[in-house]
């Protein structure tokens, strides 16, 4: 017997899913995407190295943010350039914002509707008037930081290797900060939908990663931290990534899956949370701490709620870099531009190879760039953050179908799409 | 009871895309809420997740490019189910940033991502026009929001949009913007339609062209002037980013039609 799903909507891309049922056993669970290959690891080999920032944030148009910051972050490794500590305040300010919009647009618009058994979002949005606005209103306060930041809110401009091109007004960010108080409200009434939600249950132990440095709760910078099921953990240099993580064609589909040590493993914000709730903000962690969780939560539907939590700690982030910023912030051109050290080549005058990790709505993300010294790309190797957990999510539905084997059709189809959902995947990213 | 307005029906397909354009409308939050007031929109499977309806639209929006076989399948169905097919966006446009492949070995390509993988589809990229029939172009990457609300606003009300055909310079200039080409860069600007607000001259960022040629464009001139100081190959490498290069390279043989 075969459990087929296809043309799973509501989420970035196209992926089918199917599963193998023999006497009664689930034999296997495949994720089928069915998005074309773009290459764009293949296509940057031979542009020039600013080009990548630019190209790199076309491959998701809903978080081109953090791949334009990740490809800056490897380049400025590769050319050992130090961006300021205000340009660092601005990209985070910047992730901060990206982390809101699509975790906002996840939680309300495309998975929560699925725990109200709805699977048109107009349908939803027409019940549920008041939760709309406040969802679309901080949605729209997170879009307007990329914007007054980043130039734009689909693929920003501003920001290039070494710094920024042109940096916000701060009386944007004084308008910004007006308005804070009012986006965590709406954040709040989102918020509490969500916890409000019953969740199925399920549980399967498995390894958790993130960015972790033992001070905050990162998603720019750090080292990768695993929390293994047997409840050991281990740090791992970010830069070492490739070292560890390996990437792995399937015939079945075009986006690559991954394993780490051999073990598929779990990323984004359960994963973060799992690791680095100690390090939440004050609000954030008094509404953690009364979810009463037992730590590690291997039930992955409870993705949605930690996604609910970081939408408190990274209004709270925001408020803070707002109000830095705004008294801090100081005319300052592009070092790097400035001293015309990175117009064309690599400024060290040789070959040199560089990789970085942010922590991206779905989880951690990598990129890594060999440069030549005419500041080419030679090499180029992107892993996305669907990429990493999709071996994860198989073996989870995997585990889960028995639970909804016998169900009508439908209805066991709705539960394997709301499972999928849960993990908000990314098959446009996948499938770069 | 108030008689309801029939409304027109839509349909928003997503083809290989980063999937930007569909946010940029999402993005408008309200105003794509009001607009739900005037459609029916069955087809948008980036905030819907119901069973694909045999049923004819008054208008179709494309985004992204046919990169797999599904893709042109689906391409050909909803210009058949359609009144109206319009392209959203730069790759549906003019190729996307995808197109870079074209110019390179696609198979040499192919084989830097996937080491063992055969099966997977490497097409060249080819506009969506070069399929099926298209209508109407919204340009860009991504689209610009009110732009797009405008040209969505006119087909409820059964006019042809039409954009004006100005360069990105205009706004460049009326926005005190300053102008890269004469600090020494390569900047399309001249040659490229406007609409944009120039936001990318406003974060000082040279126009690479994405939202394709005005009608008219004197794209010889500044081709000449870009001549004195970049080699053809640094020209090229502007030109290819968004797709625009071969319809440039058209332009330079047939003249644009007036239409």
């Amino acid at each position: 017997m075969k459990i087929q799903v296809n043309h799973i909507g509501k989420m970035e891309g196209h992926s089918d899913f199917v599963a193998e049922i023999l006497r009664g056993d689930v034999k296997s669970a495949k994720m089928m995407t069915t998005e074309g290959a773009r290459l764009i690891e293949g296509i940057l080999v031979g542009r020039n190295f600013y080009e990548a920032p630019i190209i790199t944030s076309r491959i998701c148009g809903i978080c081109p943010v953090v791949h334009k910051i990740c490809s800056i972050k490897a380049i400025e490794t590769a050319f050992e350039i130090q961006p300021s500590a205000q340009t660092i305040k601005l990209r985070k300010l910047m992730l901060m914002a990206q982390m809101i919009h699509s975790h906002a647009l996840h939680l309300f618009f495309l998975s929560l509707p699925d725990f109200f058994d709805i699977t048109d979002d107009l349908k939803f949005i027409s019940q549920h008037k008041k939760e709309t606005s406040a969802a679309m209103e901080l949605r729209e306060w997170a879009l307007k930081i990329i914007e007054v930041v980043g130039g734009r809110a689909v693929h920003p401009i501003a920001c290039e290797v070494g710094g920024f091109k042109v940096l916000p007004e701060v009386a944007e960010l004084d308008n910004l900060l007006n308005r804070y108080p009012q986006a965590l409200k709406k954040a709040l009434a989102v918020v509490n939908m969500v916890l409000k939600v019953k969740l199925p249950k399920f549980s399967r132990p498995t390894q958790f990663v993130a960015l972790y440095d033992g001070k905050t709760y990162p998603f720019y910078d750090g080292h990768l931290k695993l929390l293994q099921a047997d409840g050991s953990e281990k740090i791992i240099a970010a830069t070492k990534f490739t070292k560890s993580i390996k990437e792995i064609e399937e015939p079945y589909r075009a986006a690559k899956s991954a394993e780490l040590d051999g073990q598929p493993f779990m990323v984004g914000a359960l994963a973060r949370l799992n690791i680095n709730h100690r390090y939440l903000r004050p609000l954030a962690a008094g509404v953690f701490k009364g979810l009463n969780w037992q730590l590690p939560e291997y039930n992955t539907f409870k993705n949605i709620v930690a996604q609910a939590i970081e939408i408190i700690h990274c209004l709270e982030e925001a408020e803070l870099l707002l109000r830095d910023l705004r008294v801090s912030l100081r005319p300052e051109v592009n070092p790097a531009a400035e001293l015309a050290l990175i117009a064309e080549a690599n400024p060290r005058g040789q070959e040199s190879y560089g990789c970085a990790a942010v922590e991206a709505p779905r989880g951690t993300l990598y990129h890594g760039y060999r440069i030549n010294r005419d500041g080419i790309i030679a090499d180029c190797q992107i892993i996305t953050p669907t990429v990493s957990f999709l071996k994860n999510l198989e073996d989870d539905l995997l585990a889960y179908l028995p639970n909804v084997m016998d169900l009508p059709e439908a209805k066991r189809a709705i539960k394997i799409r709301a499972l999928i959902r849960a993990y908000d995947p990314c098959i446009s990213c996948a499938t770069h | 009871m108030r008689a309801k307005i029939k409304k027109k029906r839509l349909a928003i397909i997503g083809l290989t895309s980063c999937e930007g354009c569909q946010f940029v409308l999402l993005d408008q939050g309200q105003k794509f809420l009001d607009l739900l007031q005037h459609f029916e929109v069955d087809e948008f499977r980036l905030i819907e997740d119901k069973p694909m309806l045999d049923i004819k639209y008054d208008l179709c929006l494309i985004e992204g490019n046919p990169v797999t076989k599904e893709n042109l399948k689906l391409l050909r169905e909803m210009r058949q189910r359609s009144k109206l097919l319009v392209v959203l966006g730069n790759c549906a446009a003019l190729g996307g940033v995808w197109e870079l492949k074209n110019y390179g070995l696609k198979k040499k390509t192919i084989k830097y991502v996937y080491k063992n993988q055969l099966r997977v589809e490497n097409p060249d990229i080819k506009e969506v026009e070069n399929f099926v029939k298209v209508d109407f172009v919204i340009p860009g990457c991504p689209v610009t929001g009110d732009e797009l609300m405008e040209v969505l606003q006119q087909l409820i009300n059964n006019r042809r949009p039409k954009l004006p055909q100005n360069p990105v310079c205009h706004e460049c200039q009326n926005n005190g913007y300053d102008c890269l080409l004469q600090q020494g860069q390569i900047c399309l600007g001249p040659i490229t339609l406007g609409g944009c607000h120039a936001v990318c001259l406003k974060s000082k960022q040279a126009c690479w062209g994405c939202r394709g040629l005005f009608e008219g464009a004197a794209v010889k001139n500044l081709l000449a002037h870009l001549e004195q100081n970049f080699t053809e190959q640094e020209i090229n490498h502007v030109l290819e980013i968004f797709g625009a290069r071969d319809s440039i390279n058209k332009a330079l043989i047939v003249p644009p039609k007036k239409k």
